[in-house]
């Protein structure tokens, strides 16, 4: 298996540990003026997303995480596996429960999701930043109160629930940002 | 960086160096230079140092310290002697560390650890009066500093719990590493991170397995006539009692030359000038080196040396 050494280290690498992939965040120098050099590292644990401190010894090797990032068409769900497409090879890959997590919250079909291969199975899915998906559920809009800031939930075509300003109508479909879950604005009409 | 940014680092530099300067003058320290390329370079493993080809001769090397030019000058009879000067370290690359760094670096004839420890916070407290930045010294010695962090003494640990201590705190294959290595990581991760920030930390009485120079306690064999100076949360000076001892000196070498065989690091001869002038006789001398760009950090109060220097090291 490939390695690195430690002076090799940037945020991005992605190394072993125990028997998980890591991908390097944060990668500092330590060193006394008179002693042992260490390489203090930020890392994320790519299986469950946890970072952790870690530190090594500078001269040090670990071994490479077969760890690859690609762009992926999410095509369809078929009630246990998500799949995906690479648009450059055209192969086709699964992501079972554990690897998509709370991305199937926003996974719309047809759009681009980025996938973390490892050992060449998907191991987690990044979805778009931004998706628009229509709203299933919600109490009946008020129309023209866009003052008040009143909130109410709303139910959306994959599952998940947002919440939204009182005057956003079920039927309608809005932009939601991945990352926080939380309702952005009306989706622009296509 | 922008031009009041360059004008701004450029003048804070310059009168880091003048304050310097006048804080020896006042003391009557005088300030001399040697080689920066020297004959040989040091046996220490964690220090590599550059190698500088001289056509067909045997190769020259970039001094990783002034230490053993200003020792052979006391020995041939200098009186307290400074230097600023340019030091240099292969692969020391970082936020606080630039392969090429200055050390000023000075010894007193007849100072003993608590006078040259004292000298240098004062001149750290100098320094960081330049900017108005007003930090009390506290002397605390390394077994206080542990027992007052961590609970409890480092020296006194076995090596297993000195390796489970380390591995609780974050280091990867630390049954690997001996005692020396394993106290400088516990120290700087969970002592010297959590002392107080503001404040100039001299923490003396090192364990002896991290000597280096200095010479052996007389009280207590467990421990070395050696100090640190810390504040802002880094390491900014050295120090020793300086050993005076040829024999005891060779040996450290050697020692360092047989680490550095097991390890499979680049072959260091012993400087024999070195242990040659030990032999005439080092007079009895405490001596320092302190980092001036780490100190310039803390008095421009920016985290990084690519903030600090005008062409840092990754974008030469």
């Amino acid at each position: 298996m490939a390695g690195y050494n430690t002076n090799e280290f940037r945020s991005g690498l992605k190394i072993m540990l125990d028997g998980d992939p890591y991908t390097i965040v944060e990668n500092i120098l330590v060193k006394p003026g008179k002693g042992q050099a260490f390489n203090r590292v930020k890392i994320r644990n790519l299986k469950t997303g946890r970072v952790v401190d870690k530190t090594f010894k500078s001269g040090d090797s670990v071994d490479a995480a077969d760890v690859m990032e690609v762009d992926m068409q999410y095509l369809y769900a078929d009630g246990e596996d998500w799949h995906f497409m690479d648009q450059n090879t055209f192969e086709q890959h699964a992501a079972n429960k554990t690897a998509v997590g709370d991305a199937a919250l926003w996974l719309k079909e047809q759009d681009i999701c980025v996938v973390t291969l490892y050992n060449g199975a998907p191991l987690s899915i990044q979805p778009p930043n931004f998706v628009e998906l229509k709203i299933v559920e919600t109490d009946p809009g008020l129309k023209g109160d866009t003052a008040t800031g009143g909130i109410k939930p709303a139910y959306l075509e994959t599952g998940a629930m947002v919440r939204v300003p009182l005057f956003v109508d079920q039927g309608e479909s809005i932009r939601i940002d991945t990352r926080s879950g939380e309702y952005v604005s009306r989706a622009k009409e296509s | 960086m922008s031009q009041s940014e360059l004008i701004k680092t450029l003048k804070l530099r310059a009168e880091l160096l003048a304050t310097a300067r006048s804080f020896f003058a006042q003391r009557s320290v005088l300030e001399v230079e040697t080689p920066v390329l020297g004959a040989s370079a040091v046996t220490d493993p964690n220090i590599q140092s550059f190698v500088v080809a001289d056509e067909n001769k045997p190769p020259r090397y970039l001094q990783s310290s002034p230490e053993f030019f200003m020792k052979r000058l006391l020995v041939d009879g200098a009186p307290d002697i400074y230097q600023i000067t340019k030091a240099f370290r292969q692969a020391e690359a970082g936020a606080r560390h630039n392969p090429e760094f200055t050390l000023i670096e000075w010894y007193r004839r007849q100072f003993d650890l608590a006078q040259i420890s004292q000298e240098t916070a004062e001149l750290v407290q100098q320094l960081l009066l330049i900017r108005e930045i007003s930090l009390p010294i506290q002397r605390i010695s390394y077994r206080a500093a542990c027992q007052q962090v961590l609970g409890l003494d480092l020296i006194e640990q076995s090596l297993q719990s000195l390796i489970q201590l380390a591995t609780k705190q974050g280091l990867v294959a630390a049954e690997k590493l001996p005692r020396a290595a394993l106290y400088d990581f516990i120290f700087d991760q969970a002592v010297v991170a959590r002392l107080p920030q503001d404040v100039i930390h001299i923490v003396e009485y090192y364990p002896a397995e991290q000597a280096s120079l200095a010479q052996l306690s007389q009280t207590d064999a467990q421990l070395a006539e050696r100090f640190e100076i810390f504040a802002g949360g880094f390491e900014l000076a050295n120090g020793f009692l300086e050993l005076r001892d040829a024999d005891e000196q060779r040996q450290r070498f050697q020692q360092d030359v047989q680490i550095r065989s097991e390890q499979g690091l680049p072959t260091v001869a012993i400087d024999e000038t070195f242990i040659a002038a030990l032999r005439q006789g080092l007079p009895a001398c405490a001596g320092v080196a302190l980092g001036l760009d780490r100190v310039h950090l803390i008095v421009a109060q920016v985290d990084s040396l690519d903030q600090l220097l005008p062409f840092s090291w990754s974008a030469l």
